[in-house]
């Protein structure tokens, strides 16, 4: 019944053969792939923006009050604008769409073995509401007193009054960019949970689904679970900056702290939600490169459950120092330290996979590697802030910067560096340079970890994360920590400096490449099924499953891998 | 050894540990910020356990409409 | 995982456990809940931290308990026919149409009634700014406002498609589960702000 309405629908504009003018299959189209690759290239965009933040203000704080070459003098207020947009941007403008919203439109109908999502136009919707996001971003930089500079958390009282962030507008634009890239996620998930559920393939059972497919869905349900408070506490506060409310302002019965949960609520469980995709990417990637099934699917599948139920009860760790009960903080230490359980399980199922694989090091896999290697460091690094006694000394340290960038840049570089060069065969119907990516590759993480090793050590070292200029902290501005601040920033620099590499090889790779075949990886999901890049409706005939994504190696078969939909 | 065997007294009495000026309960005994813990971070677990429950019952009442005839030949799929 | 191995039988779709128009607004519903619940609880927050004796805050005005308690009233019964729709519905889609205008009217009669209370209570001097008491009465009871007058709309094109016979059951059923939901919340709201 909702098929044949969901085909009736978007019968008349994406899947009726006539030609499509230039303006509406690049901006009007309702079909997934093109929507993808929509919110791909915004994210690279924004990313590209975040980037460019993070050299100003590294610069900054490696070498003081001189000016940023491409940028010039770095006032207070500029670099409290830089790093709160650097956070914004790259949560909710880079790891956000390119995670879920770019591979999940790219991936769900391709893997579950369907023509397009349910609702095409909702979907279309939602990657134009997001791009109205991203605009009222960008112009908040051009509003009188310049943009927003309270840190992404945005806590009041900094952010709820013009006399303290010393702009009006700012603030209220931020807020509104952050609404409405959240009700374009509502849109994108909704699509994404409801085409998984009803569009599968004949025969694809629950235990048959792809986990990318699995964890990008549990990914959308926990953004709908908690994103609902944060929406209220954003009403709110925008009341409070604009209409002259009291919801957050003590002298009038309010209460500060009550943005902090409302704002954790969500921020906590958010953390997961740009988690599991990435997730769900390296157990796609590590079963193929080591020619292996995934060790236990069943206990991925339900440990990815268990981490979003306990993912709603760990939020006030952020809050140890904001005045919590601490006997509540107490509570709060052992659930964060609890989530830690089936994290690591995953880490112990990949690696249980890979052993005894026959693994080949292709540059997919290399990432999904590295993604393992370092978001365990991550891991290992939360559990010290998460026990509240230790967290009282490290938190606002550098050290807590240097944790959640060991855990976000594994999810939203890492990540996405894993399933670009995975399935940019499939996107783009054309190979990448190998031996360019490989390059890039080891330049990356060798230069990831010389920007947030030394931080740990500044962090443990008291070092403050909200200090513009150490020239006023002395026991902060002592020789070896300046030398350390500024290895870091060099390491960005060399960072930064590659990344064009892949770009130009992304770029030139998407109209010059080297053909790719339909299953260049010799996988076993469906969308390798299929042409490359997929023509409109993807597939001819619409594919049946008689088996799990991850038969590989099966005993009795000339080949080692035995795609989903092949009857024998 | 003085300040070892200070800190097993405060060990001793937890209570003394509560003097804590910016608490969120002012006044002992006021459990709302407990209590809008426990709804908050229950909440979404009983919705999504309650759609559970929902998408159970459908399957088991679709599944009772579907089994009395098994031996229709099956609709194909192109 | 043996089973995954063996040769399994030519697979036959069969339909979907729940429609995809119903799975969708079960999800919207749900972020939505979630949006009342932080609104709800903030609200219990401010008031439990509020010294004792100043919560309601000694200036703000009473809240028309007995007033509100109709337009409850009236909200219930509307959500009742509704229901009826939908049991009607099930021999014949445009059966739905009489009960819907019902449901539809009361509905006005619930909004009406509360743009009535706005304009009532804010000449008196209880304004979004005059206390967070009055902040949080305004942003609840008009948050759910615009959900009612959404489903108010939602309900004008449900006639509109009913009269046409362009309606599906399954949206028939989404558009019935927004209805209840808008519904629902309000006595959870009237409990928390108005008792």
């Amino acid at each position: 019944m909702a098929e044949t309405h969901g085909h009736e629908a978007h019968g008349h504009d994406a899947h009726g053969h006539h030609e499509e003018g230039w303006f509406v299959k690049y901006f009007w189209s309702t079909d997934h792939k093109m929507i993808a690759k929509q919110y791909l290239l915004t994210g690279m965009l924004l990313g590209a923006v975040g980037a460019y933040f993070a050299y100003v203000f590294r610069m900054q704080l490696a070498f003081p009050n001189k000016p940023v070459p491409g940028y010039g003098l770095v006032t207070g207020a500029d670099y409290n604008a830089l790093v709160t947009n650097h956070g914004a941007i790259m949560i909710f403008w880079v790891a956000m769409p390119v995670l879920i919203a770019a591979f999940g439109n790219f991936l769900i109908p391709l893997m579950v073995g369907c023509d397009d999502m349910v609702f095409p136009r909702l979907n279309r919707l939602s990657y134009q509401i997001f791009l109205v996001s991203a605009l009222v971003l960008a112009a908040s930089f051009f509003v009188q007193g310049g943009a927003f500079g309270g840190a992404w958390t945005s806590y009041p009282p900094l952010s709820a009054k013009a006399e303290y962030s010393l702009t009006d507008l700012g603030p209220t634009l931020w807020l509104a960019a952050v609404a409405l890239e959240f009700v374009a996620f509502l849109l994108g998930g909704i699509n994404f949970v409801t085409t998984a559920m009803n569009s599968r393939a004949p025969g694809m059972k629950a235990f048959d689904i792809p986990m990318a497919v699995w964890m990008i869905v549990i990914a959308s349900i926990l953004f709908m679970c908690s994103v609902g408070p944060l929406v209220a506490g954003a009403v709110m506060l925008m009341f409070d900056q604009q209409v002259g409310t009291g919801f957050f302002d003590p002298d009038r019965g309010g209460d500060p702290v009550l943005w902090q949960h409302l704002f954790w609520f969500f921020g906590h469980p958010e953390v997961y939600v740009v988690l599991l995709p990435a997730l769900g990417f390296v157990a796609e990637i590590i079963t193929t490169f080591s020619r292996k099934r995934l060790f236990a699917y069943r206990t991925v599948l339900y440990t990815t459950i268990g981490t979003g139920v306990l993912s709603f009860f760990v939020w006030a760790h952020h809050q140890f120092i904001a005045g919590i009960d601490p006997r509540m903080a107490n509570v709060f230490s052992v659930t964060t330290v609890l989530i830690s359980i089936p994290i690591a399980e995953m880490t112990f199922v990949y690696i249980a996979t890979l052993f005894g694989g026959s693994i080949s090091f292709r540059v997919p896999m290399l990432w999904a590697l590295a993604f393992i290697a370092e978001f365990l460091m991550g891991g290992v690094t939360g559990i010290f802030l998460g026990a509240s006694g230790a967290d009282i000394y490290f938190h606002d340290t550098y050290f807590v910067v240097a944790h959640f960038h060991y855990t976000f840049f594994p999810i939203a570089i890492i990540g996405t560096f894993a399933g670009l060069t995975y399935w940019f065969p499939k996107m783009f119907g054309r190979h990448m340079n190998e031996t360019v990516n490989k390059v890039h590759f080891w330049i990356t993480i060798t230069c990831f970890n010389g920007i947030f090793l030394p931080l740990f050590v500044l962090g443990a070292a008291g070092d403050h994360r909200r200090i513009f200029d150490y020239g006023n902290f002395p026991e902060l501005s002592q020789p070896w920590m300046q030398d350390l601040r500024v290895f870091a920033t060099v390491s960005l620099l060399i960072m930064l400096a590659v990344q064009p590499l892949f770009l130009a090889n992304f770029f030139y790779s998407m109209f010059k490449g080297r053909k790719a075949e339909a299953n260049p990886w010799k996988a076993n999901t469906l969308e390798w099924q299929c042409p490359s890049p997929p023509p409109h409706g993807n597939f001819s005939p619409l594919p049946e499953v008689y088996r799990g994504p991850y038969e590989y190696s099966a005993e009795g078969r000339a080949d080692d891998f035995w795609p989903q939909n092949s009857p024998t | 050894m003085i300040r070892r065997l200070v800190v097993l007294a405060a060990l001793a009495l937890p209570g003394a540990a509560n003097a804590c000026s910016t608490c969120m309960d002012p006044r002992e005994g006021n459990r709302t910020l407990l209590w809008v813990t426990i709804f908050l971070s229950l909440l979404p677990l009983g919705l999504l356990a309650s759609i559970g429950g929902f998408f159970w019952y459908r399957a088991r009442t679709a599944a009772a409409v579907v089994a009395p005839s098994p031996d229709l030949p099956p609709v194909e799929i192109r | 995982m043996a089973d995954s191995t063996t040769i399994r039988a030519r697979p036959v779709k069969g339909p979907p456990i729940i429609e995809s128009e119903l799975l969708a607004m079960i999800i919207f519903v749900f972020a939505d809940v979630m949006f009342f619940a932080g609104f709800i609880s903030a609200y219990a927050l401010v008031g439990a931290r509020a010294p004792i004796g100043w919560w309601p805050p000694p200036g703000d005005p009473a809240l028309p308990v007995a007033a509100a308690g109709g337009a409850t009233v009236a909200l219930l019964l509307s959500g009742a026919a509704v229901f009826q729709a939908g049991r009607a519905a099930k021999a014949d889609l445009a059966a739905a149409r009489r009960p819907l205008a019902v449901a539809m009217a009361l509905a006005v009669a619930f909004v009406g009634y509360q743009v009535f209370e706005f304009v009532r209570l804010s000449s008196g001097g209880f304004t979004l700014q005059s206390s967070a008491n009055g902040g949080f009465f305004y942003t609840i009871v008009g948050a759910h406002g615009l959900h009612a007058v959404s489903a108010v709309v939602v309900l004008g094109w449900t006639q509109r498609e009913l009269a046409a016979g362009r309606l599906t059951r399954a949206a028939f059923s989404a558009i019935r589960l927004y209805w209840y939901f808008v519904v629902l919340l309000w006595p959870a709201i009237y409990t928390t702000v108005y008792l």
